[in-house]
């Protein structure tokens, strides 16, 4: 009777290194994810001072949709069209449920991005009966070089290549630069003549793509539920406020200790407490360190 | 004048008092009796096990109407999981609707909930999914369920990770009351086993199980028990299998849903778990598997979901109650106590504590890649 390779009998192989290279790469592989839906959520709150409370729906939908695409096309290509899908969707979000209110008091996007997250649950649950999104793609074959999409190397290169292009995007193009104007006076910004609407437009695009992103490797590695990604959520809020709010960078460095905690925890079988542990690291890192981890290198955009 | 006015009201109260007495009667008293709510996921991330239930419930309400003419009349009710929210549902339904019987209050944790209402407001309850192992304590008089509890399954278990020679075990539980249920039975159980048991808790939206295979591994645990939610039971599978960990990997119906087998890939092969007995060759079974294929529109070969088939089961079995009580969720509970017949899931009769009385061993599965690839469990004999 085939068993898969699970054990009929006997000793399962014994692995004493607190520190093995797959343990590490699943905390790498963890902190890359948690940086990606770190980054969307931090670009929005950068730009427009409020906490998109929808980020975890945004991220779960983003994931469906590339599942959805999936089907028709090679992962990939699904990978492609569902990220461009959701910016364009996330730029039709931010201008008609967002753009109007942001010159009201803040509650008020706060409040709108609650309803759009009960909006997009009610989108999910009409569409799908899965308590998760789990997508298991075919590997991606170049000539004689075969990589699984469930790589650590993958995963971890994505997110690099993603949030360095981010980076050099916002330093060395004019609508970076002008994002940079945006997000410290709006108004001041707009009497200056910069494309405010467009650097909302890309703002939101880019948080929902990122969020796309985040989503469709997340169920690839592992499988994203709303409670999971509520979960990713409150850890990228940790990686933010740890990384110095509205900080790309700070944000994604962050994540690093994050997952660290995780997996320490995990491994000693508290589990249950990370969540508050790493809250707690947050609250007690930002005490020290208001700015972030990244001090006041790296202005805020 | 001043005199008539009373007259002419008497007369029109009497008017409507033999009105309603006289559609009362034209009703029926057993019509009006044959009401029951039923208390399901029916949105969110469960939706797909509500879905099933009520699938087997509405199965059963069909034949009940074609077999002897009754309909009953069964209204659903969603709730998220919370279960506070199953409780204030069932108060109204109760209070405000004045139902008086209840097919399924779905999850064990739920159940507990409900469990004091149900008894001090004589409220007949039929489970066919609520496992949890607590939930024998708190039935009562009012409460009875047709599907085995946990400590029956982890038993099962045990004896079989003996046979297969293993020495260390571990638990992976959910921190919801069906997974630490299962997790205290597992502890409980083991050391009749001969087994030495570590426990990893983990809360009910990790996903990422890293961590706790490098914890079992640094245990050299050589069985893992999955008392986790199917979606995060797929994801220790994979994460041990990305680990190059293979210990034997059992369950119990938690490993039955299709979240298991799609969260998991090839890495489910191996995967066993254990079922509630059946009886061989059971005639309404391969019946009712039949019908409820054709509902939920699976392919010919693959069994609908087991709480499709302990909807159907529970629906007749509390309608013979409603009908043998007249109504009165009394008489109904009092017929149920010596109740005893064979349903889609096997024999159904009671224990004191209204669990259901376990007809057999349980079945031993463990999932296998059929020819087509394609991951399929298979009954190990």
């Amino acid at each position: 009777m085939a068993t898969g390779g699970y054990l009929v009998s006997g000793v399962a192989p014994m692995r004493p290194e607190f520190l093995d290279a797959d343990f590490v790469m699943a905390v790498l592989t963890l902190a890359a994810l948690v940086a990606l839906v770190s980054v969307g959520f931090n670009l929005v709150y950068g730009v427009l001072r409020f906490l998109n409370l929808a980020h975890g729906e945004i991220v779960v939908v983003g994931a469906l949709l590339v599942g959805k695409f999936a089907r028709g096309h090679g992962f990939a290509a699904a990978l492609v069209l569902g990220v461009l899908v959701w910016a364009f969707l996330g730029v039709l979000a931010g201008r008609l449920l967002f753009r109007p209110l942001r010159l009201q008091p803040r509650g008020a996007m706060l409040g709108t991005s609650l309803g759009l997250g009960l909006l997009l649950q009610v989108v999910y649950s009409s569409t799908t009966n899965q308590a998760g999104i789990s997508l298991r793609p075919d590997p991606i074959v170049l000539g004689p070089v075969t990589i699984a999409w469930t790589s650590p190397l993958l995963t971890v290169g994505v997110v690099v290549a993603v949030v360095g292009g981010l980076e050099a995007w916002l330093r060395f193009t004019r609508l970076g630069q002008a994002v940079w104007a945006v997000a410290e006076n709006p108004l001041v910004a707009e009497s200056w003549g910069l494309p405010v609407s467009a650097v909302y437009d890309t703002i939101f695009g880019l948080s929902f793509s990122l969020a796309a992103l985040a989503g469709a490797f997340l169920a690839v590695n592992y499988s994203i539920s709303f409670g999971f990604a509520f979960k990713m959520l409150v850890w990228s809020f940790a990686a933010v406020l740890l990384g110095g709010l509205g900080k790309v960078l700070g944000g994604c460095l962050a994540s690093i200790p994050i997952a660290a905690v995780w997996a320490i925890l995990g491994r000693l079988g508290f589990e249950p407490y990370v969540d508050p542990a790493v809250l707690l690291l947050c609250a007690g890192a930002y005490v020290v360190l208001p700015e972030g981890l990244l001090g006041r290198r790296l202005r805020a955009i | 004048m001043r005199k008539r006015i009373p007259i002419v009201v008497v007369a029109l109260l009497v008017g409507a008092a033999v009105a309603v007495f006289l559609t009362l009667n034209s009703r029926g008293a057993p019509r009006h009796d044959l009401r029951a709510v039923s208390i399901l996921m029916l949105e969110g991330p469960f939706k797909s096990y509500g879905d099933n239930v009520r699938v087997g419930i509405n199965l059963a309400v069909e034949e009940i109407q074609q077999e002897d003419g009754v309909k009953v009349e069964v209204n659903f009710k969603s709730f998220d999981g919370d279960p506070t929210k199953a409780l204030d549902t069932l108060k109204t339904a109760v209070g405000r609707d004045g139902f008086r019987f209840v097919v399924e209050v779905f999850g064990t944790a739920a159940a507990l909930s409900v469990a004091d209402f149900v008894n001090e407001n004589r409220v007949l309850t039929i489970s066919g999914v609520d496992t949890g192992d607590q939930l024998t304590e708190k039935m009562g008089r009012y409460f009875f369920r047709i599907v085995p509890s946990d400590g029956e399954a982890v038993q099962a278990l045990m004896t079989w990770a003996k046979e297969l020679g293993a020495k260390r075990g571990a638990v992976v539980a959910v921190t919801t009351d069906w997974g630490k249920g299962v997790g205290d039975m597992v502890e409980h159980y083991s050391p009749r086993a001969g087994l030495t048991v570590s426990r990893q808790d983990v809360d009910k939206a990790h996903s990422v199980f890293a961590p706790q295979v490098a914890a079992l591994m640094d245990a050299q645990a050589d069985v893992v028990f999955l008392a986790l939610n199917p979606d995060q039971a797929g994801n220790f599978v994979r994460a041990a299998r990305a680990a190059s960990y293979r210990p034997i990997i059992l369950g119990t119906d938690n490993l039955t849903a299709g979240e298991f087998t799609a969260t998991a890939g090839d890495a489910a092969e191996g995967v066993r778990y254990v079922l509630p007995p059946v009886t061989p060759g059971n005639p309404i079974r391969s019946r009712v598997i039949k019908e409820l294929r054709q509902r939920l529109r699976l392919p010919n070969g693959e069994e609908p979901h087991p709480f499709a088939l302990y909807g159907y089961d529970e629906m007749w079995t509390i309608y013979q109650a409603m009908r043998a009580g007249k109504g009165d969720p009394d008489r109904a509970a009092q017929f149920l106590e010596s109740y005893r017949v064979e349903g889609a899931t096997g024999p159904i009769q009671f224990t004191k504590t209204h669990d259901v009385v376990l007809a057999g061993p349980y079945r031993r599965m463990i999932i296998q890649i059929d020819k087509d690839g394609k991951l399929e469990p298979a009954e190990v004999r």
